[in-house]
């Protein structure tokens, strides 16, 4: 009988042998394939690399561009933009353009060489000249991408024929240091904090889908002052922990201070600007937007009761009416 | 009836005034407490607050202390978050004050958080090479814990706004941190405080959150 006392820790052993497992690195399991791994996925190659892209509407009408969140966000969480609200759709008289930006979403993942924000910049313009060779474009940008869509204008404003910000992250670095603690919850306390630190023993951050995995961990949870819908929330495919960190790190100085600057041409761009924020929203609501205007020459804000951060998902035919008024007033030259 | 009271104000001490570390203990003192009851308290690697008991044995002649803890995860007592330990520590060689101990742990962590459940069972191999002094010791620890096999279960949440394809099941090594820093204690009649510091990587030596450990802890002997 002495001998029977292995029998349990035995079996127990040769069961968890027996089961199937997995590798948390391999395509598909923690974490959606990429267009690198699944060819079924609508896709354009440019500038080295592979990258998620759909687009609705007629070639042949203006071009809109959707920026979207992050860095390393997706533009899923756009993809309401384009449907029919109130019986119309961008669609209708635009061309729209929704891709994943480089190493984010279900675009092809890279390494920190290829994520600058030149390289970024670089692929945008080739977007811009790929759809739109022979008229400027309209950029919508949400969050990063209404930071995105500025560096871009300040460095080809000539290609640029009008924007809408929705709740654009800080224009320039010294805005970032005075909102930096704002924009996460890092209280050593928080439950989603904590959730991250005890999260590395069990998946520890060694390969891309473990590490766009874990990023998943904050976006619930980790921003409050973002007042983001929970009842709706807006829904992503991947985010790109590498773009993310080193796109965001490319806009620092050696010692982790915020140092870039998306506005020095601004002056310049006299075409106006159409900035949204969400009501409920406290760090990158109507306080700083009411500063970012003054940004741009011609710039107004409109700001949308009843949603925070999230707000062009949350509210999203309120949104598209001043998109609208706002593209219809370019079209008129006005 | 003596020995019952002392554990249990031991347990009930250590609980409210210990913070976490893990069982690294002064192996000069094993010879002089037969039993222990500890509690640590600690970024390792989150808040962990953890209670446990010792006791050391003699195998051929030398002394091992086993030992075996709970833990959870402090902030906001989440109980979901949770780990068990049993380990097993000893002097390996000495000369004179000079010890170098290894200890090694079976590891049973649990986590649920916004975007998956999961169980996972793991060890942890370390050695720590410094001065045991009977009151004292200071020592330099370097240590591998891994998790060898996780069953993993993604949240709706996750699977509603991000991916419904997310593979649920056992997920074979999904993670490994080296630790490495120092580790010391002193001796009050009894009682035992320790604390532990140091940096923490990936099994490839990429940085993780948060990329130090701090704990503290306290042991009654009896």
């Amino acid at each position: 009988m002495r001998s029977l006392r292995w029998l349990p820790l035995t079996l127990a052993g040769l069961g968890a042998a027996a089961c199937e497992t997995m590798s948390p690195g391999d395509p598909g399991n923690l974490v959606p394939p990429t267009v690198a791994e699944d060819a079924s996925l609508p896709a354009i190659d440019m500038n080295g690399s592979r990258f998620h892209l759909q687009t609705f509407g007629n070639p042949s009408n203006p071009v809109i561009v959707f920026l979207h969140g992050g860095p390393g966000g997706d533009y899923r969480s756009l993809l309401r933009l384009a449907e029919r609200q109130n019986g119309y759709s961008l669609a209708d008289d635009y061309f729209l353009v929704y891709w994943d930006q480089r190493g984010t979403g279900l675009s092809k993942r890279h390494n920190r060489d290829v994520l600058t924000l030149d390289t970024y910049l670089t692929d945008l313009d080739t977007l811009v000249g790929r759809y739109s060779p022979w008229r400027p474009v309209l950029l919508i940008g949400e969050s990063w991408g209404g930071m995105f869509a500025t560096e871009y204008i300040n460095k080809h404003p000539e290609r640029v024929a009008g924007a809408v910000l929705i709740e654009p992250g800080p224009l320039d670095g010294a805005t970032a240091e005075r909102l930096k603690d704002d924009i996460f919850d890092f209280d050593l306390g928080a439950e989603w904090l904590n959730d991250v630190a005890w999260s590395g023993q069990f998946l520890s951050p060694d390969d891309h889908a473990r590490m766009d995995y874990e990023r998943m961990l904050g976006v619930k949870d980790g921003q409050p002052r973002f007042h983001q819908s929970t009842v709706d929330p807006a829904p992503g495919w991947r985010l790109g922990a590498a773009a993310a960190r080193y796109i965001t790190e490319d806009g620092q100085d050696g010692n982790g201070h915020y140092n870039y600057d998306f506005t020095t041409n601004l002056a310049a761009y006299t075409t106006p600007v159409l900035f949204i924020a969400g009501s409920w929203s406290e760090v990158l609501g109507e306080s700083l937007q009411r500063q970012q205007v003054l940004r741009y020459p011609a710039a107004s804000l409109q700001v949308v009761n009843g949603a925070g951060h999230d707000v062009a998902w949350v509210k999203t035919a309120e949104v598209l009416t001043h998109v609208r008024a706002y593209l219809s007033a370019r079209r008129g030259g006005n | 009836m003596r020995r019952i009271s002392s554990i249990t104000v031991g347990v009930l001490l250590s609980a409210l005034v210990a913070r976490d570390a893990t069982a690294q203990w002064n192996v000069a003192r094993f010879g002089t407490d037969r039993n222990r009851v500890y509690s640590t308290f600690g970024l390792d690697p989150a808040w962990v607050a953890s209670v446990g008991y010792g006791r050391v044995v003699p195998v051929i002649g030398h002394d091992f202390q086993f030992t075996g803890d709970v833990g959870v995860v402090a902030a906001h007592l989440d109980t979901r978050d949770f780990r068990a330990r049993l380990s097993t520590q000893t002097s390996l060689v000495h000369w004179r004050s000079l010890r170098l101990t290894g200890s090694a742990t079976f590891i049973t962590r649990g986590t649920e958080n916004s975007i998956y459940r999961a169980l996972n069972f793991g060890s942890d191999f370390t050695g720590t090479l410094g001065v045991y002094r009977h009151r004292w010791f200071t020592a330099g620890e370097f240590g591998f814990d891994k998790a060898i096999i996780t069953h993993l279960t993604h949240s709706d949440w996750y699977r509603k706004n991000y991916y419904p394809d997310a593979k649920d099941g056992w997920y074979l090594t999904g993670g490994g941190t080296f630790h490495y820093g120092l580790a010391a204690g002193i001796a009050l009649g009894r009682m035992e405080v320790g604390g532990r510091f140091g940096w923490r990587r990936t099994e490839r030596f990429n940085e993780l959150t948060p990329p130090i450990y701090a704990s503290v802890g306290v042991g009654i002997g009896f």
